[in-house]
């Protein structure tokens, strides 16, 4: 890792002489990395291991063996085997065509025919989520560019290899674009952000720049609503790949992706280590443990390499303390109860190297699967270090909100299904009972949950693995709010309760549970760096910080004085709705909150420019032109300028 | 005695022919659009197994639903057709698919079916899916097809993210939202009987186009969520209903100028579907697990049919008065059929399914 920077000292001129020539931007100033060939060790790794290992047919075993160019015949035989019971599935078109591209040198006629028919005989549905249907356009797009001669007659969906090409090039395109413009709606999902991965590294390797269909096409790719050109589709995935490993790269620790999530699962939730981000941290970092999926396999094969600047925020974090860290998202589309399409999500995360306090505004922004907030903290040892709060809820209203069919009957199903979702000791989910104030190391969860709403206690998880606790007691019996203390490792922890609560063991940790319906927890986190140690954190939490807290006639308020002395107020009101938050008696407000802005990489929404920097190595993605560039800056140059 | 024997093998002989009868429904072709599981089940589901997505075609989907659901369920989404005289029931559409409406048009001289479904809108095609997506990605989630009662070459569809319309055939569609301020339209209604005229139903109310369309104004109820318009065939300027989710039913008799809510169950019920009347025939309103109500032809005196809280939610109804025959799409007991008015229902297939619309149809409608 330490050899990123192992031409520092020749760059280091260079700059001098970059920074008196008006910022020229020098395409490939960053050194090739040493890091390429870890990279490429693991790739085999992989690769191996599933050769090995994998031994029930799989598309995953099926593309190892061809990539290893080992056992065919067996690879033969699975693929066969795979194609006997085609599914309509997006997911199961994505790793077939992964699979051919990947393999197809090594597969005899039969195969490759079978594999074209499939595309021809079997329905592929696209789904209504946005992994899915970038999953199923990536794989018309893909196979369109194959099979360019099927004509419509040929297909499953009667349209033309140009016409499904054009299409799923139109899709994609708007996707990027929507993420540049408003933020990703399924944004910074642990179990998903390997499938976008995928699918743009597949795109990444084998699209075409221009549709090879005749001049007419070779000209422009237009999407349907905007005619807007859009040449270089595969700089344009290059970049999107960028910005989305630059965006989990900012907000992991220890290859977890920390704070808030539009999409998790549990165990995962309270089990980070078994994200399936874990496998392209491996991969791409070297950190963690291998998990030999599908998409891992795609990432290890496409020839796709983080860029130098994505390596370095990843793993050579700025020792000088913690930082704030802003981004915004999009909600997903909100069908129902809502007249506005893309409501906004605000990020916000306090970012150390030890840990990333992190949370959204709260409110309801995702469906069924939403993590709101979460401190993760390092701590190799812990197999599940996280920690947060949340409000399970589960009614019409969110089934009408962001799924098209009738509410009351979506409800009476869900309301007898025997799985988690609709049970009160879920660990996932948003609520619109939720609203969140984080300021840096301080983090505020208030929660007014109407008398009629199901499930009215709210519910958090602690890790077994933490320290040091010295009020806890897991009896399950009501306690008094007051603060409970703990550690991990360099990370303090003070954790208020501000209604009686209760605390029960469960898989892994402690299950916090309080009942009231007006509620909230207060969480203020240091380091020794901003409180020399866990002793010193503690007396000024006791000593300094001041906690006022009021409840009833349908409103909560808290006034909270943090250990280092600002002052935060914060009101969720039911009666009117209202919300607010005060930061040192100013309005804390998210106009104008940017897409994302922390000390090492600011976006310029009229430029529709990302610019990263991490000591002297600046990255620039312009995505109106969709062009980058790289450059050596000044150390003293700042970002934005 | 050779009489008597010759009375004997006779009703032998009638009376199974008799039985058969009974249970013999008078049509060739029953279509029926079956909606099928949920994002929302699929992605609970997933939830409880501990598997990021559900496959939707995965051989034993149906199984582990029904494990989870905890009720009979047999058939995924997608396009049915009864065998003649039965009801036993063939998909005749793409696996899985989401499909709530579906129509027929003349737009070649040949009837043409078109489906609404979550991927899109499709036809019958010469390849080997037998089905032809006509619409693009920014089309999805069809709620309710229709064609133009006067112009077959118009197809209207509407989604969860507003209203499109094909003026060719289905060849190119356009959006075409003017004026409407919610763009979930749960269903459109072509007026039979005014040439361009058009209403359609959204989660913020009822909305009105006089000029096939391309333009809309909010008609009654804002902020209702509409999910079923029907007009008495026969009437003049025209009595409309007007059903909605959690609201009751609401009538106009002026020609769709003013609409009143009707007593009908609890103020609160859901209409999700209704159907009937002319020549003095009842019309019905299919509600959220209360079953059938009906009225007469002009919406009077508006009753519970008895018995009917047994179909649970009833999400489609297809009145056959000419062959004394009511059929009743519901959501998650499928086809339910009654030969006596409604008076008794007996099972027609589908077990389990959410039946949104039904059709008597041709066999060659399937043809490209």
């Amino acid at each position: 890792m330490q050899s990123i920077w192992r031409k520092e000292a020749r760059l280091q001129s260079l700059n001098i002489f970059l920074f008196f020539s008006s910022f020229i931007f020098v395409s490939g100033a960053f050194p090739q990395k040493d890091f390429e060939k870890a990279l490429a060790e693991r790739r085999q790794i992989l690769i191996a291991h599933l050769v090995e290992k994998e031994s029930t047919p799989s598309f995953t075993a099926v593309t190892a063996r061809y990539a290893a160019n080992e056992r065919l015949a067996e690879a033969n035989r699975m693929l066969s085997q795979l194609l006997q019971q085609p599914s309509g599935d997006p997911v199961y078109g994505f790793n077939l065509i992964a699979t051919y591209l990947f393999g197809q040198h090594n597969m005899p006629d039969s195969l490759r025919e079978k594999v074209r028919k499939v595309f021809s005989a079997n329905a592929f549905l696209r789904g209504d989520s946005e992994d899915n249907q970038l999953r199923y356009y990536a794989t018309l797009l893909l196979a369109a560019q194959t099979w360019p001669e099927m004509p419509a007659e040929q297909w499953f969906n009667g349209k033309s290899a140009a016409e499904n090409w054009r299409e799923a090039a139109a899709f994609v395109v708007a996707w990027m674009n929507n993420n540049v413009t408003y933020g990703q709606a399924q944004f910074d999902s642990p179990e998903l952000l390997p499938a976008f991965v995928a699918c743009l590294e597949l795109l990444h390797e084998y699209v075409a720049d221009e549709a090879p269909f005749g001049e007419l096409e070779k000209k422009i790719v237009t999407t349907t609503k905007s005619k807007v050109a859009a040449p270089n589709l595969r700089t344009r995935i290059s970049m999107m790949l960028d910005l989305l490993l630059i965006d989990f790269a900012l907000e992991q620790i220890d290859g977890i992706y920390a704070g808030a999530h539009s999409y998790d699962t549990e165990p995962a939730v309270y089990s980070p280590r078994q994200s399936a981000n874990a496998a392209l941290f491996w991969l791409y970092f070297g950190m963690g443990e291998m998990k030999p999926t599908m998409e891992a396999l795609v990432s290890a094969m496409s020839g796709y390499n983080v860029s130098d600047a994505v390596y370095a925020l990843a793993t050579n974090r700025d020792p000088l303390g913690g930082y704030a860290h802003r981004e915004r998202k999009r909600v997903r589309n909100q069908l129902r109860n809502s007249y506005e399409r893309t409501t906004a999500v605000y990020k916000y995360a306090y970012i150390t190297r030890d840990y990333i306090l992190g949370s959204v505004q709260g409110g309801l922004l995702s469906p069924l699967q939403q993590h709101t907030w979460d401190l993760t903290y390092l701590s190799p040892q812990d197999p599940r270090p996280a920690l947060f709060v949340m409000h399970p809820f589960f009614d019409p209203r969110e089934l009408g909100a962001f799924f098209v069919d009738e509410p009351a009957l979506l409800f009476d199903e869900l309301n007898k299904f025997k799985g988690r979702y609709n049970q009160g000791d879920k660990l996932v989910g948003g609520s619109p009972y939720e609203q969140i104030f984080q300021h840096r190391n301080t983090l505020i969860a208030l929660y007014n949950i109407p008398e009629k709403v199901q499930f009215g206690h709210i519910s958090g998880f602690f890790s077994k693995g933490l320290q040091d606790w010295n009020e806890l007691d897991a009896d399950g019996l009501s306690h008094d709010p007051e603060w409970l203390f703990c550690r991990a490792g360099n990370t303090f922890i003070a954790f208020r309760p501000l209604q009686e609560f209760r605390v029960n063991p469960m898989e892994g940790g402690w299950r916090y549970i309080s009942e009231s319906r007006q509620n909230g927890v207060i969480l203020e986190v240091s380091t020794p760096e901003e409180s020399k140690n866990f002793e010193e954190f503690k007396r000024r939490i006791l000593e300094v910080s001041k906690v006022d807290f009021k409840a009833g006639d349908n409103s909560v308020k808290v006034k909270y004085t943090t250990a280092y002395g600002d002052r935060m107020e914060f009101v969720y009101d039911g009666n009117s709705s209202t919300i607010a938050r005060l930061l040192n008696d100013l309005p804390f407000k998210y106009d104008n909150w940017p897409i994302f802005d922390n000390p090492y990489i600011k976006y310029d929404e009229t430029k529709r420019l990302l610019q990263v920097r991490v000591k002297n190595k600046w990255r620039a993605l312009d995505f109106t032109n969709w062009t980058v560039s790289e450059r050596a800056g000044s150390f003293t140059e700042e970002l934005g300028r | 005695m050779k009489k008597i024997f010759c009375v004997l093998v006779g009703l032998f002989c009638v009376f199974p022919v008799w039985t058969s009868a009974q249970d013999r429904p008078v049509f060739e072709r029953l279509y029926a659009a079956v909606v099928g599981p949920s994002p929302v089940t699929l992605q609970a589901t997933a939830l409880a197994v501990g598997s990021r997505t559900l496959d939707s075609g995965q051989p034993n989907l149906i199984k582990t639903l029904r494990q989870y659901l905890g009720r009979e369920l047999t058939y995924p989404g997608g396009l049915y057709i009864s065998s003649p005289d039965s009801a036993t029931w063939q998909n005749a559409s793409w696996p899985n698919l989401t499909l709530r409406s579906l129509t027929m048009s003349m737009a070649t001289g040949e009837p043409k079916l078109w489906l609404g479904a979550d991927n899109g809108v499709l036809r019958p095609f010469n390849n080997p899916t037998g089905w032809q997506l006509v619409t693009d990605w920014q089309i999805s989630s069809i709620m309710d097809l229709h064609r133009d009662p006067f112009d077959n070459q118009i197809l209207f569809a509407c989604t969860a993210n507003g209203i499109f319309i094909s003026s060719d055939g289905g060849v190119t569609w356009k959006n075409s939202n003017a004026g409407l301020n919610n763009l979930f339209v749960s269903c459109i209604f072509p007026d039979p009987k005014v040439q361009a005229r058009l209403f359609a139903g959204t989660e913020g109310g009822l909305y009105q186009s006089t000029d096939g369309g391309r333009n809309w104004q909010q008609l009654a109820l804002p902020g209702i969520p509409v999910r079923a318009i029907w007009r008495e065939p026969e009437s003049w300027p025209g009595i409309f209903w007007v059903g909605t989710e959690g609201h009751g039913l609401y009538e106009s008799i002026d020609g769709g100028k003013n609409f009143v809510p009707v007593l009908i169950g609890e103020e609160s019920v859901s209409i999700y579907a209704l159907a009937g009347g002319g020549s003095n025939r009842p019309i019905y309103a299919g509600s959220y697990q209360r079953g059938i109500f009906y009225a007469s032809s002009v919406g009077q005196n508006w009753q519970q049919m008895p018995g009917s809280e047994r179909l649970g939610s009833v999400t489609c109804i297809l009145p056959l008065p000419d062959r004394n025959l009511l059929l009743a799409g519901t959501y998650d007991r499928g086809v339910q059929l009654s030969r006596n008015g409604g008076q008794t229902w007996k099972a027609f297939g589908l077990v389990g399914a959410y039946v949104r619309q039904l059709v008597v149809g041709e066999p060659n409608w399937l043809r490209p």
